[in-house]
């Protein structure tokens, strides 16, 4: 090519881009009644409702594909209009039509749904319940959380006949029925999936990471990993109440700016992840329709590592306790989009957790407790935040800074990456970080056992204590209900007393919706529960 | 000339090899030295013990040695295996494959975007030195050189999609209700226009234009400046004075004799903006939720996924490597007096 043609091209292509205008098509999300238009931060990463490495949006898909044998029934919002939330406490039939328990507790047996089927049609046996719960409790995600509610090994599993299935438990335990109905033991096409696996991969797990083989009322149509995923309805589903044919269209948009401003201008269904300011923003503007449902299971917290000086003094826990300015950071981090953990009373007469811990602001305590501990001249530590917890974690900081500044305690900020964060927090290397943390099981002892126990990474505040150890043991299979009731308030003094967590407050999930949408239900996992959702 | 070009070309891409193996080793390493366990952050949930996390660590293939480690990698590389990411659940590989074509689909327009504002204003106020012009540019030029892609985008976002309306959603490539042409190349432009839908066509370019303007803005100053000054020492020079003296027609000394001697510099220029739009627009990126490779790489380096982060810098540096021969034989193309040089 001569340089004169060149340049004249050159020249050619910029006169014609010059010559287009924007191409804008209206897509008016309340427009359409057989969509559901859905946009969230993350990306699910696995089809697999057990899969290693799962992350919390891939709820969204494995919740809403596969059925479990029992789930957990629903119950109206109190004071919120058209707004439903799990009951923990009612346990009802899914893919088995009903279930049966032994009067000693240890044998449980499900009857399986007549003519439910699978969406590739085949039906739904006894063989695929026991196929499904084998391999929850081999694959290391699942199996260390079943193992919570007895279920340990595929002995416990028979097939009676090919739609009757029993489980055999070698004592009584309250977790086992709500350990069904959590994310992992999800009913998957065994002969499906069978076809699929090797002997390097028994369960299929190459495979169902990215296929899935549910019988649930959705199929996923369309998956595009950070992008999008449609799911459509299946039509042949029996296992519960249809509510609507529309199908989910759900897309990624990792922007908050970018997914409020689709809220605002009415392109979207359903809106998750916005911050708590974006939400008083709009609920003060008055146009969309917020939902902040509150899930009592959840919390945000101060953790103090309890086993590292100067921390491992009670009277030095209780001082910083003392000295977090609260309701400012409740108002001015949260925007109050949460209940208050904080300024309960120092009385526990309830038997639940988590609940107000006893404290407010009140840095004269504060600096007495510091004294009393031998440190009146306070002491520098530091206080690490996680990258990804973004808009709330730098203020707190930033708070807490300011407020212990004021009791002599000189605080510095670091801020960490998550995955260093999971890795300083397995070796308890931290002395003082945001910890939040939420339990898929309500029962408040389960709560202790995790985040007040062990040497795990979620006992946040290392808390390490014998008379604590020794109740969450005792309380584990308990079922007298006042030796239980008495039990669980004394851990709750003992976590009021120690405060190896201070806790905050526990967040609303806000969900924006349009008008159009109803039935909307929110489940412990805190992703979307599409079941009920319709539109009209 | 052809042949000797040809052998040039073969003699670059040769020389490239070390600069590449530099590239899989320092990265190698980088990624490892980096703080966070992989079997920690996969181990997600809060009843797993430590025998699950090492038994996770033990699948993920991370309890070997790093130099075995190394050595598998460099073994899977040579077979063109980049590995699976843990984000996705795809072979790297694919996902690039998805991705690469959407970052450069924006990059291509908003370079052009850039090149059809940054230069015919870099000449004008060339030729009207120190005119009103020539102030306003340098006033533009200082705004769009401090002004944040990202920052720029939001207010783009602000006033043609919340508070007019006339820009399209700034979400994606597509409206989402909207269905993709088949994918050929992987531009949505170029595959729409394959099968002769328009209104897709429309669609894609209109969803680009906001991303590419964000993206074009820090790009608009370095070239303004660059053919600005590039067309002032061409119009100082003795040959255009000779010219003039000739009585050769203005537009003719312009566009013939001066243009393509400013143009050297700007190539330059161009070569270094291009590379920079294709691996630094991960905040545009995010913003307009485009489907590149700039957030997958990003999301993979948050959650320690190796694979991808690995494979990203890679292909990165492979385009580098290719840009700088192009921006290369293309001067050659428009200077006689540049040598390709081995």
């Amino acid at each position: 090519m001569k340089r004169r043609d060149f340049l004249n091209v050159a020249a050619m292509t910029g006169v014609s881009l010059l010559g287009l205008r924007l191409g804008v098509t209206p897509a008016n999300a309340q427009g359409r009644n057989d969509v559901i238009r859905v946009l969230l931060e993350d990306s699910p990463n696995t089809f697999d409702p057990s899969g290693t490495g799962y992350n919390p949006a891939s709820c969204n898909i494995s919740w809403n594909v596969y059925d479990r044998l029992v789930t957990f029934g629903v119950k109206p919002v109190e004071d919120k209009d058209d707004a439903f939330i799990y009951d923990y406490s009612n346990i009802v039939g899914q893919a088995a039509e009903s279930y049966e328990v032994s009067e000693d507790g240890t044998t449980i047996t499900f009857k399986m749904r007549e003519g439910a089927t699978f969406h590739d049609g085949r039906p739904v046996t006894a063989h695929d319940a026991k196929w499904s719960l084998d391999r929850a409790v081999n694959l290391p995600t699942s199996k260390a959380q079943l193992g919570t509610g007895s279920l340990t090994s595929p002995d416990q599993f028979t097939v009676v006949d090919d739609m009757t299935f029993q489980i055999t438990l070698p004592q009584a335990d309250r977790f086992t029925l709500p350990n069904l109905c959590i994310l992992f033991p999800a009913i998957i096409n065994s002969e499906l999936a069978k076809e699929h696996a090797t002997t390097e991969d028994p369960w299929a797990e190459v495979w169902l990471k990215t296929n899935e083989a549910g019988g649930g009322p959705f199929t996923v149509s369309r998956y595009v990993a950070d992008q999008q995923f449609v799911l459509d309805r299946f039509a042949d589903w029996k296992n519960g109440e249809v509510a609507s044919a529309a199908r989910i269209m759900a897309q990624i948009v990792p922007v908050a700016s970018s997914r409020r401003a689709s809220a605002e201008r009415a392109e979207a269904d359903l809106v998750r992840e916005l911050s708590g300011r974006d939400i008083k923003d709009m609920i003060d503007a008055g146009k969309p329709r917020v939902l902040g449902i509150s899930n009592p299971a959840r919390m945000v917290s101060i953790a103090l590592n309890s086993e590292m000086a100067p921390f491992d003094n009670k009277l030095v826990r209780q001082a910083v306790a003392y000295a977090v300015p609260y309701q400012e950071m409740f108002e001015s981090v949260l925007y109050s989009r949460g209940t208050p953990l904080f300024g309960g009373s120092a009385e526990t007469t309830e038997a639940r957790y988590p609940q107000p811990l006893p404290y407010t602001q009140d840095l004269e305590k504060a600096k007495a407790l510091l004294a009393e501990a031998g440190m009146a001249d306070g002491f520098e530590t530091t206080f690490t935040i996680d990258s990804s917890l973004g808009t709330t974690a730098e203020p707190i900081a930033i708070l807490m800074q300011e407020a212990l500044g004021k009791i002599g305690v000189t605080v510095k900020i670091e801020k960490v990456p998550s995955a260093q964060m999971g890795q300083l927090q397995t070796d308890r290397a931290l002395p003082m970080y945001i910890a939040v943390g939420g339990a898929w099981l309500a029962d408040p002892d389960y709560f202790f056992r995790i985040f007040y126990n062990s040497t795990r990474r979620w006992n946040y505040g290392n808390y390490q204590n014998e008379e604590m150890s020794k109740l969450v043991e005792e309380t584990r299979f308990e079922t007298d209900e006042e030796i239980y009731k008495t039990k669980v308030i004394r851990m709750v003094e003992l976590a009021k007393d120690d405060v190896p967590l201070i806790l905050l407050w526990s967040p609303f999930q806000d969900t924006v919706l349009s008008d159009a949408v109803h039935g909307y239900e929110y489940m412990f996992h805190g992703q979307l529960e599409l079941r009920p959702l319709f539109k009209s | 000339m052809k042949h000797r070009t040809l052998r040039l070309i073969a003699w670059r891409l040769l020389m490239a090899l070390p600069i590449l193996f530099g590239v899989i080793v320092v990265t190698f390493v980088l990624i490892r030295a980096l703080p966070g366990d992989p079997a920690i952050v996969y181990a997600s949930g809060p009843n797993m013990s430590q025998e699950d996390i090492d038994a996770i660590r033990r699948a993920m293939g991370l309890d070997k040695s790093v130099f075995e480690q190394f050595l598998l990698y460099l073994n899977n590389i040579a077979h063109l295996n980049f590995g699976n990411s843990l984000v996705t659940g795809q072979p790297v590989l694919k996902d690039f494959g998805e991705r690469l074509p959407a970052t450069l689909e924006l990059a291509v327009f908003a370079f052009a975007l850039s090149l059809v504002v940054a230069l015919p204003v870099g000449v004008l106020s060339a030729l009207y030195r120190d005119s009103w012009i020539d102030q306003l540019v340098r006033v533009i030029t200082s705004v769009s050189a401090a002004m944040p892609g990202f920052f720029f985008g939001l207010i783009l976002i602000f006033i043609f999609y919340f508070l007019m309306g006339v820009a399209p959603e700034p979400i994606g490539r597509l409206s989402g209700w909207s269905i993709a042409p088949p994918t050929v190349t992987g531009f949505m432009t170029i595959d729409a226009a394959l099968i002769g839908d328009w209104e897709i066509f429309r669609e894609a370019l209109g969803k680009m234009l906001m991303p590419a303007a964000s993206m074009a803005i820090f790009a608009v100053a370095p070239l303004m400046r660059m053919m600005r000054g590039g067309m002032i020492d061409a119009l100082d020079s003795d040959y255009i004075k000779a010219a003039r003296a000739y009585g050769i027609p203005r537009r003719k000394i312009l566009l013939q004799y001066a243009l393509p001697n400013a143009m050297l510099p700007v190539l330059a220029t161009m070569g270094m903006v291009l590379s920079t739009m294709l691996g630094a627009n991960i905040m545009i990126e995010k913003l307009f939720a485009w489907p590149g490779i700039g957030s997958y790489s990003v999301n993979a380096l948050t959650g320690v996924d190796y694979a991808p982060v690995q494979a990203f810098v890679l292909i990165v540096a492979v385009l580098f490597v290719l840009m700088t021969l192009a921006i290369d034989i293309l001067s050659a193309a428009i200077d006689p007096r540049y040598k390709l040089k081995g």
